[in-house]
């Protein structure tokens, strides 16, 4: 359930790692000099970001619904209590309704430099470790607005899986409980 | 003779069908010269009009110190600068170009700050007290003038052009979301508290104060900054000059205008124009099209809604939504094969709407070196398809295989140079001319 949950942003981590390695080795994302580990600090970061970036264009164009109706027929298969449930699946639907789309711009805030600002506009370059993450640094940025079509999906699934989980429970007290001898 | 029963209807739903035909093609009819929008298929006559505000709204993602250094070094830098921003490296040629264009805009001021009062009105303390949660940073906003070539020193349009939405900033992705109203401080509100102090400050610019006829103002910006440009049009309060027109490049649905009270909406709505210009396919066209807040985009009059579709790019609807792509696609548009199209202003004058919005008459007297053009040079009348056009004779050395001539009429008056019009600001391209001619006065 948790690699389920955790997959589709693996890119994102990826970029947290890279960040840290980079830090203890002694690198500063405003830095001039190429930051040496992999290909290169500022490489590493634009493929997971392309990754990321590609993930939440997937997610917001409907992919959402089919991976969260997967996390939620994986929380029946695992939990019994209702209240467990629903619960889980509002914090997967929550997680869905957000992450993919600010996930990227989230996991590249702690890169912003004078040489690296994302934005909207896609105005200036992207320097982070020496290196030139390119205009996807800035494409994350606009992918926060692609949350206009996802966190709708993401509140439908859920409210389906409310109703569905309801139903799945209400139809099972009725059948667990004792019949009437005649 | 009797019908027979089926009969009937059938000649009843073609009447009808036909009727409403009819009826459609009627209305279309009388739309086209209601219509203020432009198609994608005819931007290329208005990108340059566009393409100094395309800059602007580029450049308002860069930081406010590096233009005031550049004001102050009194050298014009910030036109470099400002081109520089809006069109990628790998563009020198149509650098080139939008550096002529951009030429007459001079920087005036600008914040990037978060803004309490500019000026501790007792309004803007009132509404201050009043605030919500803020998250310390404010509107990034720059002040451009337009510069008269013909008067040193007086400007003819002020622009405000607003920056849109820069990674993680709370304060911008709040506002981004403030489409009911939010608890926040947002940067609408921010705004509203002191619009009237920034359109003090711009009343007492130098160049605005040193003009005959005094400046009309404009704002611009892309995505969250259209929405804050729109904004400032519709929630001015001050009894001064009002905002006559708003460029909003892939504006963002939120315009704010849950904020300004009914009475000043509808102040302010009269004579307004709004452009709102586009990649089609962007991110953000849906959006308008789900929950645009007022004006809608069917806004005919009080405001004026201008659709403007650029369709000059293809890609991901997130990927659309850049405004160096828009800026470098309209520099693009704007020239052919290296050779300047004419210059056009949409339309002022659709239907019976009455704008406060002129276009620049000082275009018409500015080339595209920022110097009076041929302006000793007597007009070369001809005729040509049927119709009067001017050309104007030049050196040889500017003479180009591409000739221009043309006309140009507003709201029915002739200007000057001009002889005759086919259509409102219309220029005719005559490529391969046998006269020597340039490109028509911008």
């Amino acid at each position: 359930m948790l690699a389920l949950v955790a997959v589709p942003f693996l890119p994102e981590l990826v970029i947290l790692l890279t960040s840290l390695f980079a830090g203890l080795l002694g690198c500063r994302p405003s830095g001039d000099t190429a930051c040496p580990f992999g290909p290169s600090a500022a490489e590493i970061i634009r493929r997971a970001l392309e990754a990321a970036f590609l993930v939440g264009s997937r997610f917001g164009d409907g992919l959402a619904a089919i991976w969260l109706a997967s996390c939620c027929w994986l929380i029946t298969l695992g939990w019994r209590r209702l209240w467990s449930r629903l619960l889980l699946a509002f914090a997967v639907s929550l997680t869905c309704a957000f992450v993919p789309y600010f996930g990227p711009m989230l996991s590249i805030s702690h890169l912003v430099n004078p040489k690296c600002s994302p934005n909207e506009g896609s105005v200036g370059d992207c320097l982070v470790y020496g290196g030139d993450v390119g205009d996807i640094a800035h494409a994350v940025v606009r992918l926060g607005w692609r949350i206009l079509e996802g966190a709708p999906i993401a509140i439908g699934i859920f409210v389906l899986y409310l109703i569905i989980a309801t139903a799945i429970e209400l139809r099972a007290r009725r059948s667990a409980a004792p019949r009437p001898l005649h | 003779m009797r019908l027979r029963f089926p009969a009937l209807p059938i000649i009843l739903v073609s009447a009808v069908a036909f009727w409403l035909s009819a009826v459609q093609i009627a209305v279309a009819q009388s739309n086209s010269s209601t219509d203020p929008d432009i198609l994608a298929a005819y931007v290329y006559r208005y990108a340059d009009y566009y393409l100094p505000y395309a800059i602007q709204a580029s450049t308002a993602y860069n930081p406010v110190g590096t233009l005031n250094a550049m004001r102050d070094a009194g050298l014009g830098g910030e036109v470099d600068y400002a081109v520089q921003s809006a069109i990628p490296a790998s563009q020198e040629d149509l650098r080139g170009h939008a550096r002529k264009i951009f030429k007459p805009w001079r920087y005036q001021f600008g914040s990037d700050a978060y803004l309490d009062c500019i000026e501790w009105t007792d309004a803007c303390k009132a509404a201050y007290e009043k605030r919500g949660w803020d998250f310390g940073s404010g509107p990034t906003y720059q002040v451009w003038a337009r510069t008269r070539t013909a008067a040193r020193g007086a400007c003819s349009e002020v622009s405000i052009a607003f920056r849109g939405t820069m990674g993680l900033s709370g304060g911008d992705w709040f506002s981004n979301f403030s489409r009911f109203g939010s608890p926040y401080d947002d940067y609408y509100k921010q705004l509203q508290r002191n619009i009237d102090t920034i359109m003090k400050q711009i009343q007492s610019l130098d160049c605005y104060r040193r003009a005959g006829r005094k400046p009309q103002i404009v704002s611009t910006g892309h995505s969250l900054g259209a929405g804050l440009a729109q904004f400032v049009a519709l929630a001015t309060k001050s009894r001064g000059p009002r905002i006559a027109k708003v460029l909003a490049f892939d504006p963002s649905p939120v315009t704010g205008a849950h904020l300004v009270n009914k009475a000043l909406l509808a102040e302010n709505a009269q004579g307004l124009v709004i452009d709102r210009v586009y990649e089609s396919g962007e991110v953000l066209s849906y959006a308008r099209a789900a929950v645009q807040e007022y004006p809608r985009s069917s806004s005919r009059c009080n405001p004026q809604v201008r659709t403007v579709e650029v369709k000059a790019a293809r890609g991901s609807a997130v990927g659309l939504h850049g405004m160096e792509l828009l800026a470098t696609n309209l520099a693009d548009l704007t020239y052919n094969d290296g050779n300047p199209l004419g210059y056009r202003a949409p339309a002022t004058q659709v239907g019976n709407c009455g704008i406060i919005y002129r276009p620049d008459s000082d275009e018409e007297m500015i080339a595209r070196d920022g110097n009076r053009r041929f302006g000793g040079l007597g007009p070369v009348y001809a005729r040509r398809a049927g119709r009067l056009v001017a050309s104007y004779p030049v050196k040889p050395a500017r003479l180009g295989g591409n000739a221009r001539s043309g006309s140009h009429k507003q709201n029915g008056e002739s200007r000057a140079g001009v002889t005759t019009s086919v259509a409102s600001n219309a220029f005719a391209l005559a490529t391969g001319s046998a006269f020597g001619s340039t490109p028509l006065p911008r």
